[in-house]
């Protein structure tokens, strides 16, 4: 048997999936149009679901890139929570358990600021629904990053990375057992193996969802 | 092997609404539930509303997804009783006479696949999905079409060689990735 031929097993085996092969229905590909429809009904749903006032981002129809799996695009997207800066909406607030509520507060950074962050356990991490109105707006390679901190600040978890906080989520794969405060520092851009790659310590406001040990 | 994986950050953040997590999940699984529902009822426009009604009972239901959970599997019986729900709402219209019933009218099928059919199907269009594209029309343009080596060569004006080198690396890979169905069959 030449190297370029499939063996009986391989050839019997695609035999018995060709009448799977040959059906039309496992060709079809939907079009554009499909996508727009289907966003656009996710988003009217998000809309019904948000509290009223709430201005959910509007969702885009994007030229559609046909069939191929986008798991690469998708991970380097969502994979990294310090890298990429993705605009949440806060969605079903009213429906979703609150477990722990905190106070955040603004430092010499952002002076008069105050806002909260609602904190939801799950079975993959916590929610934390923040929100600070007022923040002015980053872009441009700048963004606002919240972390998770320990009591005594020696070790930070990163939560997601915000063009502002008008109403955001953030999520985080620990405990706030163990990481009760929260803290948002000002941040840019920075290849990986940078040393700006952390936090840049410039705390903008900080809350706790939980009392530390004194 | 069978399936592609969804990150769970994607996941996570596609039960938040996020509108970039919603498209590229959308993108990653429009064609196979699209293939479920047309397996089902046989029509383009009805596929395409249970293809709808899917990725909104997907978002709807994201928040009680265990993240760590496989979506596929979910998402084809999703689809499929999605579909099987049009079909029925379908059969309740007015009917027509048998003789000027067409053909191929979904009403007119016998039962819909099974849970395991329309799973196997699945299974053999994530292969297909998973092909390089010009690896994937040359056993459309085989299994689908019916076209020779030589004719398919013809059709997009390469040469034989390059078709039957496509077409066995192809082929190479779907029976890799359809092997555990027979096994599971047997």
């Amino acid at each position: 048997m030449s190297n370029d031929e499939l063996t009986p097993d391989e050839a019997e085996l695609l035999a018995e999936f060709h009448h799977l092969l040959a059906e039309p229905a496992l060709w079809i590909e939907p079009d554009d149009a499909l996508e727009a429809r289907v966003l656009a009904a996710i988003a009217a749903e998000v809309e019904a679901a948000a509290p009223s006032g709430a201005r959910p981002q509007a969702y885009q129809r994007v030229a559609s890139r046909r069939r191929r799996w986008l798991t690469t695009v998708g991970a380097a997207v969502v994979g990294a929570a310090a890298a990429a800066a993705i605009t949440l909406v806060v969605t079903r607030d009213a429906a979703t358990p609150v477990d722990a509520t905190a106070v955040m507060t603004g430092t010499d950074l952002a002076p008069g600021l105050s806002g909260s962050a609602e904190v939801t356990a799950g079975s993959s991490g916590v929610r934390i629904a923040i929100r600070v109105p007022g923040l002015p707006r980053r872009e441009d390679g700048e963004f606002y990053q919240v972390w998770l901190k320990s009591c005594d600040s020696t070790q930070l978890v990163p939560a997601g990375s915000f063009h502002d906080l008008e109403r955001a989520v953030a999520w985080a794969g620990v405990s706030t057992d163990d990481f009760p405060l929260i803290t948002v520092t000002r941040e840019q851009v920075a290849a990986p193996t940078d040393a700006a790659q952390g936090s840049s310590g410039e705390v903008v406001v900080a809350g706790a969802v939980a009392d530390c040990p004194t | 092997m069978g399936q592609p994986t969804t990150p769970q950050h994607l996941l996570v953040a596609f039960g938040a609404g996020d509108e970039v997590a919603v498209r590229l999940l959308y993108q990653q699984y429009a064609g196979l539930v699209m293939s479920v529902a047309m397996r089902v009822l046989n029509d383009r426009g009805m596929a395409e509303e249970a293809t709808q009604q899917t990725f909104l009972q997907a978002w709807r239901s994201a928040s009680t997804l265990d993240p760590g959970r496989e979506v596929t599997p979910w998402l084809v019986t999703v689809a499929r009783r999605a579909a099987i729900d049009i079909r029925r709402r379908e059969a309740r219209r007015p009917t027509t006479a048998l003789d000027d019933a067409d053909p191929g009218d979904a009403a007119l099928v016998a039962l819909p696949p099974s849970e395991d059919a329309a799973w196997e199907a699945a299974q053999v269009r994530i292969a297909l999905d998973a092909l390089p594209l010009d690896e994937r029309t040359i056993v459309r343009l085989q299994h689908q079409q019916g076209f020779t080596h030589t004719q398919i060569a013809g059709q997009l004006g390469v040469p034989v060689g390059t078709v039957k080198s496509r077409s066995f690396r192809a082929h190479k890979a779907l029976a890799l990735a359809l092997a555990h169905l027979r096994e599971v069959a047997s």
